[in-house]
């Protein structure tokens, strides 16, 4: 049996370097066409507010064990707000147009929030099909929490919004980056490449 | 394209539609098939690619294999009627399991009646040689993730686009063990130094100890054969019980993983040495027992993108798996085919030891104790040698005889 050596390895892979390129394309534009196909994007808003008893502090009688309890409360109110008792008020608030789009279990999952270290300050985060929809969907989301919030959970305080988020600047994502396939593709379809040419040139020799 | 072009490529295509397909032929599309798509799921492509088209191809590899063992082989009614049975136990073992790894690997055994066994090894080497060099290029320019894994006491572990460190230093090792087959007449100490050279810059990438051990011991295990061969009678009688020790070390791990006792100072000290091997194969069987088809059995390791989040402490579920292959092959596939498996392969080393083929005997040693410690027993990326048993082996005659 002839042995093979790294010369005659490349010498193969050479003569097949226009079968091994083809096939590293062919297999780049389809993972490519794979990741756009699975590929989804959407746009979060975010916006902040602020929970606490944060008007009445100057007059409560233990400000300093006042602030703690809010703070040891705001994951629950953060819980609060990702519930559908506060994402079903959003969705029955939603213009007609968003209402068709969406039902109250996609507003919930929408919806999301992120407490912050030693901070009264809440994040909301909404996700929408569009930077529009996002954006509004996150502000009438703390336009609820200030109405309900308090009627739901009394201890609460009050519940202030802060500034509201604009449709310009919503993050965009991209679940899967074509980009990244389409890499990842060449490379697979070279490493077919280079196998095949081997397997079949090792073919004419020996069988 | 001009005329003289199209002649070319008509010629071809009449080349492949005209040509007698012989059955060794169709074995080793097969062959080569179920190779690339267990070498793909064992690196970090598996990122990128979904499960589907791999079956897809596998399922095209089991058919050619099918073919050729009911309708192109001229085995005699017995041959055929015995490998039926075999054949349908491990589709018993792979429903009761849900892995598919022992219907491929059985159907690759059996199908590879007649085979030329060395052909196979030296394709199973040089694609091997590809996809790992490719891979490991791959990982490090960043189109496929090199993984890395960060513990305490321990330097850094790179995965270089394989799943993981450890199977890593496996791939090494095993290659190597298919070039030492490849050149087993004629083993220098040249090649011997290349090969220590090679298991060191893996154990310092890895740090895979106990490959780095497994592959020292094999070395040393195929000079002594190597002697062997040509005649050393002491070096004969060391290498004559390599394969006693491959039904022994099964014993020996599932002994141990059986009677394991954490409270034992003498267990205790074994099991870290192992990594934790020893706990979890005992977990295994005292959670599933041994049955005669397997059981499924769900996992969590450390391999790939989500084993190396779990490594980090990422995720929520719990470290489990069985590394060690015969206890896998005991509680994942059942004692029919787990006994079936040692059978085999202590037969193919029995074999080997009699007809004189000591270094092959030392290269199935080192392949069950390397499975003794680690999973590969039944993938084809890793491990090609259990194909011997009805393969045909033509050993060459020595050097001295001017054979190759």
């Amino acid at each position: 049996m002839k042995k093979i050596n790294m010369k005659e390895l490349f010498s193969i892979l050479w003569k097949d370097a226009l079968g091994i390129i083809g096939l590293a394309l062919l297999f780049g534009v389809s993972f490519w066409g794979y990741a756009k196909h699975k590929q989804s994007t959407y746009y979060v808003s975010t916006r902040n507010v602020l929970i606490g008893h944060t008007a009445s502090r100057a007059q409560s009688r233990h400000p300093y064990s006042q602030t703690n309890s809010d703070l040891a409360n705001l994951k629950t109110n953060a819980d609060v707000i990702g519930d559908s008792i506060i994402t079903d008020h959003v969705y029955s608030r939603l213009p007609k147009g968003m209402k068709h789009s969406m039902n109250q279990h996609t507003v919930n999952e929408a919806i999301s929030t992120n407490v912050h270290n030693q901070s009264l300050v809440l994040t909301i985060k909404a996700r929408g099909v569009t930077a529009p929809q996002s954006s509004k969907l996150v502000n009438l989301t703390a336009d609820v929490a200030k109405d309900e919030l308090p009627r739901i959970n009394p201890s609460v305080g009050s519940v202030t919004p802060l500034a509201k988020a604009k449709s310009k600047d919503a993050r965009h994502v991209k679940t899967v980056s074509a980009k990244k396939y389409a890499f990842v593709g060449v490379a697979f379809g070279a490493l077919v490449g280079m196998v095949l040419a081997f397997v079949a040139n090792s073919w004419r020799r020996f069988v | 394209m001009d005329a003289k072009e199209k002649f070319k490529v008509g010629r071809h295509m009449d080349k492949i539609l005209s040509y007698k397909w012989s059955d060794n032929d169709i074995y080793s599309i097969a062959f080569v098939i179920c190779l690339f798509v267990s070498w793909i799921i064992s690196t970090t492509f598996m990122q990128f690619i979904s499960y589907k088209p791999l079956n897809l191809l596998l399922a095209i590899a089991i058919g050619l294999m099918i073919f050729k063992i009911y309708l192109l082989d001229d085995s005699s009614a017995i041959e055929i009627f015995w490998e039926t049975i075999i054949i349908g136990l491990s589709i018993l073992s792979e429903i009761k399991s849900h892995s598919n790894l022992i219907l491929i690997m059985t159907l690759l055994v059996i199908a590879a009646r007649s085979v030329d066994f060395n052909h196979l090894i030296y394709i199973y080497y040089v694609v091997g040689c590809i996809v790992i060099t490719a891979v490991m290029l791959y990982s490090l320019i960043g189109i496929i993730t090199n993984l890395s894994f960060h513990a305490a006491n321990r330097p850094i572990r790179y995965a270089l686009g394989i799943v993981y460190p450890t199977d890593l230093s496996a791939h090494v090792l095993f290659l190597i063990l298919a070039n030492a087959f490849l050149n087993r007449t004629r083993l220098t100490f040249r090649r011997y130094a290349v090969y220590l050279l090679i298991l060191i810059a893996t154990f310092k990438i890895t740090d895979g100890r106990l490959s780095c051990a497994v592959g020292m011991l094999a070395i040393i295990a195929i000079i002594l054969a190597d002697f062997a061969q040509n005649g050393h009678t002491i070096c004969k009688y060391i290498s004559s019980i390599y394969w006693v020790f491959i039904p022994a070390q099964a014993y020996l791990i599932i002994f141990l993983s059986i009677f394991f006792n954490p409270s034992n100072k003498v267990f205790a000290k074994l099991d870290r040495l192992l990594s934790g091997r020893l706990y979890f194969g005992h977990e295994g069987i005292h959670k599933y027992g041994f049955h005669l088809f397997g059981n499924t059995i769900e996992e969590h390791g450390y391999g790939g993108v989500k084993g190396a989040q779990l490594f980090q402490g990422k995720t929520n579920v719990g470290y489990f798996y069985i590394d060690s292959s015969y206890v896998r092959l005991f509680l994942m596939y059942g004692t029919i085919m787990a006994l079936l498996v040692i059978i085999v392969m202590t037969y193919i080393a029995l074999r080997a030891t009699i007809e004189n083929q000591f270094v092959f005997a030392a290269i199935i040693l080192a392949v069950s104790s390397s499975c003794m410690v680690e999973q590969h027993l039944l993938e084809l990326s890793f491990n090609p040698f259990l194909i011997v048993w009805l393969a045909s082996l033509k050993n060459p005659v020595s050097k001295d005889l001017g054979g190759t």
